[in-house]
């Protein structure tokens, strides 16, 4: 039930009420003033007549009573009127045919004795009023002393000869009393009806500052603040509706202020953590989220250290609350991979001075550290390359000259000759030396050589085709899966064939005897980048993490002095990177896989796969 | 022996008489109240008072009053008392008698106790609740009157106020005198008189006191609440009072006058008729009033 519902409940059973006492209370009244109104005509006609009429009772003149009675008859509108002695006959009456009746029934016992009385008769077709008056002989001057001395009349040494009766109708009251109750009924009516209208005006007045407070409070509630709701003079609900005006305005200023700085932090690129006073996490924004692989609320209320773990000392400085600068650390995700970042640490000190938590803003330095591994590798590369030209140029013709004659001297011996073997150890070493010096020279002159648009498809056929010797070897199985319709690359067939007679041959190396070589081309798109990738791979023991980043440095290897050179993954990444391509590799126990790169021509592609 | 019988009867005959018919007497007074009426019992009271004996009156409704042969002195309080035909021999006394003048009737002494104060005191005392009054205009009926008035001139001298005083020949003139004294009178007064005074001829100086703002003044506080704007009197008690000293002075033989007054004034104001006229009645004197009626 509404309140204007229930204020109607309230106010129309009370009107009702108030017109129905209203109307009773008016009947009544109207009821006892007209009924007055009669008898005191009849009253004053009564004691008007009673004088007149003492001759007449005297002298028992009828005719001469008539004429009075008549004449009162007609004055007051009366029924009838009648004179009777002290026993109750009738001397005159108005109906001529009544004179001589007697009247003993006790209301008219009462009238002849009593002075003034009035009775209402209700027995016939109509209420009558009768009125009585005593009829005294003729007053004494002297008698007039009582007057003098009470201020009353007096009857003091007067007879009583008789009484008149006079009959009133009171038909007329009662039609004016049941006229005037009806326009009452219809005055209060209309009154009760415009008084409803009013009300409901007024309510509907009173209640429309209500109600646009109840609609404003439910926009608020639906998140729309800052609504502003009409205020209407200068009464309490008008008070109320400033104040709510006032309030929704403080709220919109506060609360966008908060979904400002929410989106803030949630679009940070970097990631912030807020930690509380008692070392629980307090916020993370959503790159610390993305960061870290964890769910919106899965860090609410946990320990900081659950990110700070692997470094205790930089957790203990963000959760003591110590400020702090460019802080080297590691964060640990949820997959509890670390990652390296750098963050810097501010107290945060509520308006008294107290510390109530700290704010760290980490930098993820992943990228940075590869750019930079990178950079090192390829100063290193550099250096090595210029060092290996000028060493391999200088070893290189002595080396031809130990070989051919160690060689020569090799084919001049005599069998089973004692100077044999040392002499084949002179000839294998300086082959061993020679292949290091080829391998440098190579090494010196990737980015010298002549590029063109091939087809890597056919440079992986014609490297298979050696691979495949020498797999033979062993029980090692080479698999290709080669992509139709590759985009030609730009780049020179023989150092790409270089590349993957490296990766293949490294993978032998990482096989041993028994295992499988899978060879894969394929295109990939990268946004508007398109690739050509050559994919290698080998179900070898893997490469330990701890040496991954370190594979491609020249010199870097893990086989046994004499087995490598330490140069052909190095040479493999020179040579992609000369041919702008990138070469990633992933290794697990059981699985190593090497993926490069080439960027796609935007035209050709080459129409048939070797096999 | 037959005479000294009748002898014997003839001295116990007065005591065979049925208690109410012979007036209870002391001293000589016999007291005879025209009715039970109220003021009239309160004379009585006032009588004892003065006579200091409880003497039981005789009320002419029960019967003709009967004195006994000691009576030598009759109050009677009323006027059909004081009209009853006494024995010469004995002092009539009357009051609550308002118009009667028996003073020059017959032999007997009489001596009447008047129910207004004297007119000097009288207009005097008007003359405080009306202080602008310069011509106050009496009518009266019964001859009687004329007496009281008698000293007008004095109290023309006495008080500044001049007594207008109009004879009517019978009530009926009322209204032709009313209309002849407007203009002329500042106030009227009634003198007790019943011929003049009748509910009839009140009403009648009421209206014609309200609708020309001439204040009328009645002889009893009876009649203040009739319309009257004040009514200078005295009570029926003081009244009583007043004839049975008189009584103890004809007992006493002391000098006695033919007319005695009470010896108090009240004064009884009317202030809703006060106000009906216009008349602003002083301060002073509406707290003096011994009864004001609203």
């Amino acid at each position: 039930m509404t309140l204007q519902q229930k204020i109607l409940s309230f106010l129309v059973p009370l009107g009702l009420l108030s017109a129905v006492l209203t109307i009773s209370i008016f009947n009544s009244a109207m009821d006892a003033t007209l009924t007055q109104q009669v008898v005191q005509i009849a009253r004053s006609e009564a004691e008007s007549v009673s004088r007149k009429l003492v001759a007449g009772v005297e002298s028992r003149d009828e005719s001469r009573m008539l004429r009075d009675l008549q004449v009162s008859q007609k004055v007051a509108g009366a029924t009838h009127l009648m004179v009777l002695d002290g026993a109750g006959l009738v001397l005159a009456h108005t109906n001529v045919s009544e004179t001589g009746r007697r009247y003993a029934d006790p209301s008219f016992q009462k009238m002849m004795k009593a002075g003034d009385v009035h009775v209402i008769d209700e027995k016939g077709d109509h209420p009558l009023v009768l009125v009585s008056a005593p009829i005294w002989s003729a007053q004494e001057d002297r008698m007039n002393e009582e007057m003098l001395l009470t201020g009353q009349d007096t009857t003091e040494g007067q007879e009583r000869m008789g009484t008149v009766v006079i009959s009133v109708p009171l038909q007329g009251s009662l039609a004016t009393r049941v006229r005037m109750i009806k326009q009452l009924v219809w005055i209060v009516g209309m009154i009760g009806a415009v008084a409803i209208l009013v009300a409901i005006g007024l309510i509907r007045g009173i209640l429309k500052p209500v109600g646009f407070l109840k609609r404003g409070t439910a926009q608020i509630s639906r998140g729309e603040y800052g609504v502003q709701i009409p205020t209407f003079g200068k009464d309490e609900l008008s008070e109320l509706a400033a104040d709510f005006n006032r309030m929704s305005r403080n709220l919109s200023e506060t609360t966008i202020s908060k979904d400002f700085m929410s989106s803030v932090f949630t679009h940070m690129t970097e990631p912030l953590i807020v930690i509380g006073a008692d070392g629980l996490l307090q916020m993370c924004n959503g790159a610390t989220l993305r960061l870290l692989g964890y769910g919106e609320n899965e860090l609410s209320g946990r320990g900081a250290a659950v990110l700070l773990s692997a470094d205790p000392k930089a957790a203990g400085e963000a959760v003591n609350f110590r400020p702090a600068n460019d802080v080297d650390a590691e964060f640990v995700t949820k997959a509890g991979v670390k990652i390296p970042v750098v963050y810097s640490c501010s107290l945060l000190k509520n308006n008294n001075g107290e510390t109530t938590g700290s704010i760290l803003i980490a930098r993820d330095m992943t990228e940075r550290q590869r750019l930079e591994t990178a950079m090192r590798r390829s100063e290193k590369m550099s250096a090595v390359g210029q060092l290996a030209a000028g060493v391999a140029h200088e070893i290189n013709n002595p080396l031809g000259v130990i070989l051919g004659y160690a060689q020569a001297l090799v084919r001049r011996l005599p069998p089973a000759d004692a100077l044999e073997a040392p002499l084949r150890s002179i000839e294998k070493e300086a082959v061993r030396c020679k292949n290091l010096v080829q391998d440098l020279l190579t090494f010196s002159r990737v980015g010298k050589v002549e590029r063109e648009p091939m087809d890597i498809n056919k440079s992986v056929t014609a490297a298979l085709s050696l691979v495949k010797a020498q797999a033979k070897i062993g029980q090692i199985m080479v698999e290709r899966e080669l992509a139709e319709g590759l985009p030609l690359i730009l780049g020179n067939p023989n150092q790409i064939q270089q590349v993957i007679i490296n990766l293949a041959t490294n993978a032998m190396d990482a096989l041993g005897l028994a295992g499988t070589i899978s060879i894969r081309t394929e295109a990939l798109e990268d946004g508007p980048l398109s690739w050509v990738c050559l994919k290698v791979s080998d179900s070898g023991s893997g490469i330990p993490q701890d040496i991954l980043t370190r594979i491609f440095e020249p010199f870097f290897t893990t086989k046994p002095v004499g087995k490598g050179t330490g140069l052909g993954l190095s040479l493999v990444h020179e040579i992609v990177k000369k041919h702008s391509g990138t070469i990633d590799v992933q290794s697990r126990p059981g699985r190593t896989e090497f993926c490069v790169k080439f960027p796609a021509r935007r035209s050709g592609a080459s129409s048939e796969v070797g096999g | 022996m037959t005479c000294l019988l009748r002898l014997l009867l003839i001295l116990m005959l007065p005591l065979a008489r049925p208690p109410g018919a012979v007036a209870a007497e002391g001293g000589g007074i016999a007291i005879v109240l025209s009715s039970n009426l109220k003021p009239y019992q309160e004379a009585l009271t006032g009588i004892r008072d003065a006579v200091h004996q409880d003497i039981s009156p005789q009320l002419m409704t029960d019967g003709e009053p009967v004195l006994s042969k000691d009576t030598r002195i009759v109050i009677a309080v009323g006027g059909k008392a004081a009209l009853h035909s006494y024995p010469d021999d004995v002092v009539l006394i009357y009051c609550l008698a308002p118009g009667l003048n028996l003073a020059a009737k017959g032999k007997r002494r009489t001596i009447g106790v008047e129910t207004s104060p004297p007119l000097q005191t009288m207009v005097s005392r008007l003359k405080q609740l009306q202080p602008a009054m310069k011509r106050l205009g009496v009518i009266w009926v019964s001859e009687s009157v004329e007496k009281s008035l008698a000293t007008k001139d004095q109290v023309k001298a006495a008080v500044g106020v001049e007594i207008v005083s109009t004879h009517l020949e019978s009530a009926d003139d009322l209204p032709k005198v009313l209309r002849k004294l407007k203009g002329s009178v500042d106030a009227l007064w009634l003198p007790p008189d019943p011929q003049l005074i009748s509910r009839a001829n009140l009403a009648t100086i009421q209206s014609f006191s309200w609708a020309n703002k001439i204040p009328f003044y009645a002889p009893t506080a009876a009649l203040a609440a009739q319309g009257a704007v004040a009514a200078i009197s005295s009570t029926f008690e003081e009244m009583g009072k007043a004839a049975g000293k008189a009584a103890r002075g004809v007992q006493q033989g002391t000098p006695v006058g033919g007319t005695v007054y009470p010896e108090s004034v009240h004064t009884t104001v009317n202030a809703a008729a006060a106000k009906e006229v216009g008349l602003v009645i002083p301060e002073a004197i509406m707290i003096a009033a011994d009864k004001v009626t609203q």
